[in-house]
């Protein structure tokens, strides 16, 4: 699979982020790997993106965090999807949905029908 | 009462709030894990830090989270066989420019949510800085007071004689002195509240303190400025003015202490000459607004009025002699000086002409008993500052004056006339009891003296 675009990997970010949260709380370089996982390492958001996109959410009131000590080792800042988030989640995937519809559509023209 | 006990609600309620936002926003953050870091991770940390415009806890808590990443991150490279500088190095090219993840975190720190808090919590909070300003300003010029009344009277005096001697003075000072008092207070009020609401202000929006200072600095500087000189009508003073003035200058130099580190390259010599300006301006408001030296020694002109023979006074700013004990109690509003005069025999006046009332500025006479309200024309003023013709054919006439845009005061009525000497002389003559101005600062700075 060839390279993602940035720009779209960009825009994604909070989607991808508040996804692998759904599950459960994580630190910042653990959500940055289970995105590589779960894409089957077809991308992973610049850590340099990841990170202002958590304190985005954050400041959103779409996740919260707190450092404590990990179950493998030293303290981490923990983040963990709250109430709001997984309504955002929700209004994220819905978008995503419709704007890959669109674009497959749009992009299969007739042979994609 | 019940709009009271709202208010006092309403108080508590937004203390409350205010408190538990700081709580949260009070948290205290792990130290960066720097120690199994290169310098080169170290100098990343370092020029994120010094472009990162946020509280220092926000500013610690970023620091420590990508320290651990980094770690992390190391440690996984190096676990898929890359060496470890390598390893670093590739770690921070994830991370990208420092100064651009510094944009990204500051922007990402700021949101609706927290510019409203911080909005909200910095209005709060300078109501509550300007509170604790004015009960320390207050507490330490009563202590200055006190003390300075014990150091005069240290030698001869005890400590309670001197305490009841001075106190009474503190609290029942002269007019001038107390809105002089009161102004300096509301300048002390306005710095502590400017300094806490701008602090404030920026942990909780997250936002830059030096744009929250500036803008909070000019605005509520222009605000205050503007409620000062146009809107809040006050007794008003050639003392109280000038320190009123100063209450923007001082809460914009309370905003200015709030932003740390101070920009003191930028800001000493605007400091000073904002200084030096405050102080020419005080001296020359107050050198304007004394009296002159005194004027010259009346002579008399007699005349007959039917009681045993009169004697009329020359007018001039100093008489001798006869000043009269006469006075009226009460302010009659400060703004109209409303007189009726009869005259016994109308015909005594029938020689003389020109006659009119005047109103001249007064001062009290030295050494009169405080029962006593004894007033001289005041030196320095060979005129008076107004004059209504008086109409004598009835043998009743009235005076009536409107002096509600004059600085001054205390005034003598007279009655003066044109004798046949040609020189305009005193005939009688009313005090008045001294009322205070009150207006706002426009309202006094265009008022005649």
């Amino acid at each position: 699979m060839g390279r993602i675009g940035s720009q779209l990997l960009k825009g994604t970010t909070p989607l991808l982020v508040l996804s692998v949260l759904r599950d459960g709380e994580l630190y910042g370089y653990e959500i940055a790997q289970r995105i590589r996982e779960r894409s089957g390492g077809a991308f992973a958001p610049s850590e340099g993106s990841l990170y202002p996109a958590l304190h985005a959410l954050e400041a959103e009131g779409a996740l919260s965090a707190t450092w404590r000590e990990g179950d493998k080792g030293p303290r981490r800042r923990y983040y963990r999807m709250t109430s709001a988030g997984g309504a955002l989640l929700a209004e994220h995937e819905a978008q995503w949905n419709s704007f890959a519809l669109g674009v497959t559509r749009t992009v299969g023209g007739e042979a994609g029908r | 009462m019940t709009l009271l006990l709202a208010f006092l609600a309403c108080i508590v309620l937004a203390a409350w709030l205010n408190a538990r936002l700081q709580r949260s926003m009070d948290r205290a953050a792990p130290p960066a894990n720097t120690a199994g870091l290169d310098p080169e991770a170290q100098e990343f940390l370092r020029a994120l830090d010094s472009n990162l415009d946020l509280p220092a806890t926000d500013r610690a808590e970023l620091r420590a989270e990508l320290a651990d990443h980094l770690v992390d991150s190391v440690a996984s490279l190096e676990a898929e066989g890359q060496p470890e500088e390598r390893a670093m190095r590739e770690a921070l090219a994830r991370l990208g420019n420092p100064a651009e993840l510094a944009r990204q975190m500051n922007a990402a720190h700021r949101s609706a949510r927290r510019t409203l808090a911080g909005a909200a919590g910095g209005v709060f909070e300078v109501m509550v800085g300007a509170v604790q300003g004015y009960l320390v300003g207050l507490l330490l010029y009563l202590l200055v007071s006190l003390g300075s009344g014990l150091l005069l009277n240290s030698a001869f005096r005890g400590a309670a004689d001197s305490a009841a001697r001075f106190l009474p003075a503190i609290s029942l000072g002269s007019s001038d002195t107390s809105l002089a008092v009161t102004a300096g207070l509301f300048c002390v009020a306005g710095l502590a509240g400017a300094r806490r609401g701008v602090q404030t202000a920026h942990r909780l929006s997250r936002r830059s303190i030096f744009a929250i200072g500036r803008w909070v600095g000019i605005c509520g500087a222009l605000v205050l400025a503007c409620l000062l000189m146009f809107v809040i009508s006050a007794p008003q003073s050639w003392l109280a003015v000038p320190i009123e003035l100063l209450i923007p200058i001082a809460f914009a130099l309370g905003a200015l202490f709030a932003m740390r580190p101070l920009p003191l390259a930028h800001v000493r010599v605007p400091a000073r000459l904002v200084a030096v300006a405050a102080i020419v301006l005080i001296v020359a408001v107050a050198a304007t607004g004394s009296y002159g030296s005194a004027g010259s020694v009346a002579n008399s002109y007699s005349y007959d009025d039917g009681q045993q023979g009169a004697t009329l006074n020359r007018i001039a700013p100093a008489w001798s002699g006869d000043v009269g004990l006469e006075g009226r109690w009460g302010a009659i509003g400060g703004s109209v000086v409303d007189e009726t005069w009869q005259i016994q025999d109308p015909k005594v006046l029938s020689g003389l002409r020109d006659i009119r009332f005047e109103l001249w500025r007064a001062v009290p006479v030295a050494g009169a008993p405080d029962w006593v309200q004894a007033w001289l024309p005041a030196p320095g003023y060979s005129a008076p500052f107004a004059t209504k013709p008086a109409d004598v054919s009835s043998g009743i006439f009235t005076a009536n004056f409107d002096v509600g845009h004059v600085k001054t005061t205390r005034w003598l009525l007279l009655l003066t006339a044109v004798a046949p000497d040609g020189i305009r002389y005193r005939v009688d003559w009313r005090s008045e009891c001294p009322t205070s101005f009150s207006g706002t600062i426009w309202d006094w700075m265009t008022a005649t003296n």
